[in-house]
């Protein structure tokens, strides 16, 4: 046969293999790229957790992603925190600028001074934004002017000015003269505010009394003070110790029947009649704009610092109530109020800060089964409680393995390669084949007995870096001195289970010792399939057990009803670890709630889901145990059951 | 495209097993069960010797040696205890599995941390597209790494296919296909037919164990449970093959399996894709793999190709 022959025969063949592939290419053409765009990767930092930082991120995240910078898809947004910490944070900036990565964006003073500190010879390119005063921060801009900066960094001021604030309050009651401002001489932001307070006052006329305060327990004798110097109303600025302390200087104002307000939004909460402050989100929408202008090709050297401050404004006309001079809150002022507090309680009209964006989780399991079904309701409520519901703003996939698991890898790689924002996998076999097969995504894992024995880490805190999620192990120790409790001076145990079923050889291991140790001989049966259940639980009767025991052996769990006949056939009390199956035959199970390991891996997914990096996450170990007696079965095997233990029980009858 | 190149990987290297259950079905008309177990026990021997460290090639064809001891365990049992050749199959996996379990110490190995032939494969493609993370195939972002893995298991599965066709046309390989043709007349040639059973079980499930540690290595780990199925998948890719091609002669069954197996694999990926209810994937399956069977006949019945079935 030539070869011309012998391809012939191939072209069908062939042509079936080239068009199934087409297909598959094709319902992936949605992650196609066009060539010669690399995937931007941008760092943002931040230096504490604190509503203004964290709304500001908030903002140049959803302003990248509105711009088609999307985390994950189009982009790649790593976040960092310093958590407070100034160490911490000159790592992270060391960390960042030799970090391969296109741009960094900072949240915070104190996170722009590091990164251009420790940029200073890296040049990566930089915007920063929730500064109060980039000018003076000492990063190389030019006082006195803004266009005049290092030519790869370059962002957006929001100084508060003081003036507008004053201008309003003047505007609210037309003859006020005296202003009252406590602040601490030791904070340079404050200093700047106060000179610029100074500037104001001069400008429009007013007088300005200071007072000083060295800490927080002072501001309250400093407001008093000011109201008896006869101040109108009082100041507060971005003072770190007076903020603290705001309570005190609305205190203060009230007892004098004068009005107190702030640059500082929302104190008036606190009893301050109005706030005029900046809304840091859309400071860092502003800042997200500029990003993304600068990752598609303008230089930072040509974008001057400029100094902008979208106005939040907050009004508490409760406040008005007593006040000794005719301050006026005018329609027009009330309507441009974000947030609104009257006699009838508070009106918050922009919406709270919440990710508008859809998210998409794959969920894969082995099998479906009772305990898996529990623990998926878990999961459900765990990711509602971070704010993501299923058809509202979650999209949820599920999968299982049929059961077999050479179909694992493929159900992984087909979350992998699609726009999922999360994988989520239930049982042992499925996080093992997370562990080597999923590259790209972030997965979390729940409906585990012991992860490390998977292989997703080496520890709770050392493990893969996009792996996490929850391990329960079963309690074992628990369920011996149940078994102890049930059948006193009890000395041996008969046991059945798969022996192919790493989680039940796992539970055996620890098992062994625990009985021995009780002094308890434990009997074993091994089984391969769910057929072969009955026959074992038969061995084991007449090995001359005092009691079984089952744990949550997928294999055994299938054929439990075998189990449950065969116990009440010998009259051998029968204590399980799985709380589902407790009517059909157990006396006693001392079990996991699924639900709860469900529900905290739903917590952990919605935290990863907003944007925390699973390397960060320790894995967590929630085994909340749950008792369950079937008095039937108690009844007929006249077990004499502690009334410690079955006052925290749960009872149940036989299932029908 | 990463399920595409997913599914185009374990296409070809279940092909392997393909190409095992080939020459005990095709061949020797031999239903061999035994390659439930021998794949467990390639994946088995491979994984455990890989996490002590083993040298991956060697532990790799320790795996092939083991899976022909199992097969030339079931040919002894057929032949030389005269035991109905289905249960022979039957009895080798069923322990297979205690074995397996006794190789690997527990169900389950993972392979995260061992240099594997994939670790291999990885390495030689990072210097073949020059240190790359990322490629650019046709405007989709493929990983380099997982070329490389497609590479190398597609030479793997064109090598085992060129050696098996090669062997198929020695003397050896020719008594073999005659035992399986007619055994009388090789019996009266002077060969013995039950060594030659034997033997080409033990050759068919060296590569059933040859394709469980590529998969083992593939995928990152070894299972105990990882044989269930594959038998019946196997067979399907040999007869969804020799659909394709339509001739039973040497060369094209051979390619047959190897394409079968590439497009079963395929409308696996495929059912996957759309996202069907998850419970009826395997019903989603049983349709294409029943379309991938009559569809080359109702293409032949339209005159476009003529498809004639003789022994070459």
């Amino acid at each position: 046969m030539t070869a011309v022959r012998y391809f012939r025969h191939l072209i069908l063949g062939l042509l079936l293999i080239a068009a199934t592939s087409s297909v598959l290419l094709f319902s992936d053409w949605s992650q196609r790229r066009s060539g010669d765009t690399k995937i931007p990767r941008i760092a943002v930092l931040q230096h504490a957790s604190q509503a203004a930082l964290d709304d500001g991120v908030s903002g140049m995240i959803d302003e990248l992603a509105a711009q088609g910078f999307i985390d994950g898809k189009t982009a790649v947004i790593q976040k960092f925190n310093a958590q407070n910490d100034l160490t911490t944070a000159n790592s992270i900036a060391k960390q960042v600028v030799s970090g391969d990565f296109d741009l960094i964006l900072t949240s915070s003073t104190l996170s722009m001074q590091t990164v251009a500190n420790a940029n200073k010879n890296r040049g990566v390119k930089h915007v920063f934004g929730i500064v109060a005063d980039p000018l003076h921060a000492g990063v190389g801009i030019n006082p006195e002017n803004g266009a005049d900066h290092p030519p790869y960094m370059t962002g957006i001021g929001s100084l508060i000015s003081v003036e507008r604030v004053l201008q309003q309050a003047k505007e609210l009651y037309p003859g006020l003269s005296k202003i009252g401002l406590a602040w601490n001489a030791g904070e340079s932001n404050s200093l700047t505010y106060t000179k610029a307070t100074r500037a104001a006052c001069m400008k429009l006329g007013l007088t300005l009394l200071e007072a000083n305060v060295e800490s927080t327990s002072a501001v309250s004798e400093a407001a008093n003070s000011l109201v008896s110097r006869g101040a109108d109303a009082l100041l507060l600025t971005g003072d770190v110790t007076v903020l603290v302390a705001s309570d005190a200087v609305a205190a203060a104002a009230k007892r004098g029947h004068i009005p107190a307000f702030s640059v500082i939004p929302p104190n008036v909460k606190k009893g301050m009649l109005f706030d005029i402050g900046a809304n840091f989100y859309e400071v860092g929408r502003q800042i997200g704009d500029l990003a993304a202008k600068v990752l598609r090709g303008t230089n930072p050297k040509d974008v001057p610092v400029v100094n902008s401050v979208p106005e939040k404004i907050a009004i508490n006309t409760t406040a008005l109530a007593g006040l000794k001079a005719p301050w006026k809150l005018p329609e027009s002022f009330l309507a441009r109020a974000a947030l609104l507090i009257d006699e009838a309680g508070i009106h918050d009209k922009a919406a709270p800060v919440q990710s508008t964006r859809n998210y998409k989780i794959g969920i894969v399991y082995f099998a479906p089964e009772e305990g898996a079904d529990t623990a998926l309701r878990g999961l459900a409520d765990g990711l509602k409680s971070q704010g993501l519901e299923e058809g509202k703003n979650l999209q949820v996939l599920r999968s299982h393995a049929q059961g077999e698991i050479a179909n694992i890898p493929a159900l992984l790689q087909n979350y992998d390669s699609q726009d999922v924002d999360l994988i989520v996998t239930l049982t042992t076999p499925c996080l093992t084949g997370a562990c080597s097969v999923v590259k790209k995504k972030n997965v979390v894992f729940h409906y585990v007995y012991d992860p490390i024995a998977a292989g997703a880490g080496k520890s709770r805190e050392d493990h893969l870096p996009n792996i996490t999620g929850v391990g329960s192990f079963p309690p074992v120790n628990d369920t011996v001195t149940t078994i102890q409790q049930l059948v006193p001076g009890v000395k041996k145990v008969g046991t059945l289970y798969n022996s192919s079923e790493a989680n039940s050889r796992k539970v055996m291991s620890v098992a062994r010792e625990a009985f021995l140790k009780a002094g308890i001989q434990l009997e074993e049966v091994t089984v391969t399939s769910s057929s072969e259940v009955l026959q074992a639980a038969q061995t084991l009767q007449s090995r001359g057990i005092q009691a079984m025991w089952v744990t949550g052996d997928n294999t055994a769990l299938q054929g439990f009803t075998a189990i449950g006949k065969a116990a009440r056939d010998a009259k051998l009390p029968l204590i399980i670890n799985d709380p589902e199956f407790t009517g059909k035959g157990a006396a006693v199970a001392v079990g996991l709630g699924w639900y709860e390991s469900g529900l905290a891996a739903g917590k952990i997914a919605g935290r990863v889901l907003h944007g925390e990096k699973p390397a960060a996450i320790p894995f967590e170990e929630v085994a909340v145990q749950q008792l369950v007696i079937n008095d039937d079965a108690v009844a007929r095997l006249n077990l004499r059951v502690p009334p410690a233990m079955s006052q925290k029980a749960t009872h149940v009858k036989d299932t029908k | 495209m990463t399920l595409l190149i997913g599914a185009l990987t374990i296409g070809f290297i279940l092909s392997l097993l393909a190409l095992g259950v080939l020459i005990s079905f095709r061949i020797y008309s031999f239903s061999d069960i035994t390659a439930e177990g021998s794949i467990t026990l390639g994946a088995a021997v491979a994984a455990t010797l890989l996490t002590k460290g083993t040298n991956p090639l060697l532990a790799t064809g320790i795996a092939v040696f083991a899976g022909m001891l199992a097969g030339a365990c079931t040919g002894i049992l057929h032949t030389r205890f005269k035991i109905n050749g289905l249960l022979s199959g039957i009895l080798v996996m069923t322990a297979l599995y205690s074995i397996n379990l006794h190789i690997m110490g527990r169900s389950n190995v993972p392979l995260l941390s061992a240099t594997t032939l994939m670790t291999w494969a990885e390495g030689a493609g990072n210097g073949l597209f020059g240190g790359a993370e990322n490629i650019n195939v046709a405007g989709w972002e493929v990983s380099a790494r997982e070329l490389s893995v497609l590479g190398f298991s597609f030479l793997a599965a064109a090598l085992v296919g060129i050696i098996l066709y090669i062997f198929f046309r020695t003397d050896l390989g020719t008594a073999m296909r005659a035992t399986g043709d007619n055994p009388q007349m090789v019996r009266a040639m002077g060969i013995s037919d039950g060594n030659m059973i034997v033997f080409g079980l033990a050759v068919s499930n060296g590569l059933v164990a040859l394709s469980g540690a590529l998969l083992a290595q593939y995928q990152g780990f070894s299972d105990v449970q990882m044989g269930i199925g594959m038998l019946v998948w196997g067979l399907a890719s040999v007869i969804i093959g020799e659909a394709l091609v339509g001739l039973k002669q040497l060369n094209l069954l051979i390619t047959g399996a190897l394409m079968g197996s590439v497009l079963f694999r395929l409308l696996v990926a495929i059912a996957l894709r759309w996202g069907m209810d998850p419970n009826d994937l395997k019903l989603i399956t049983a349709v294409f793999v029943f379309l991938a069977l009559i569809v080359p006949g109702l293409i032949a019945k339209a005159g476009w190709k003529k498809v004639g079935v003789r022994n070459a």
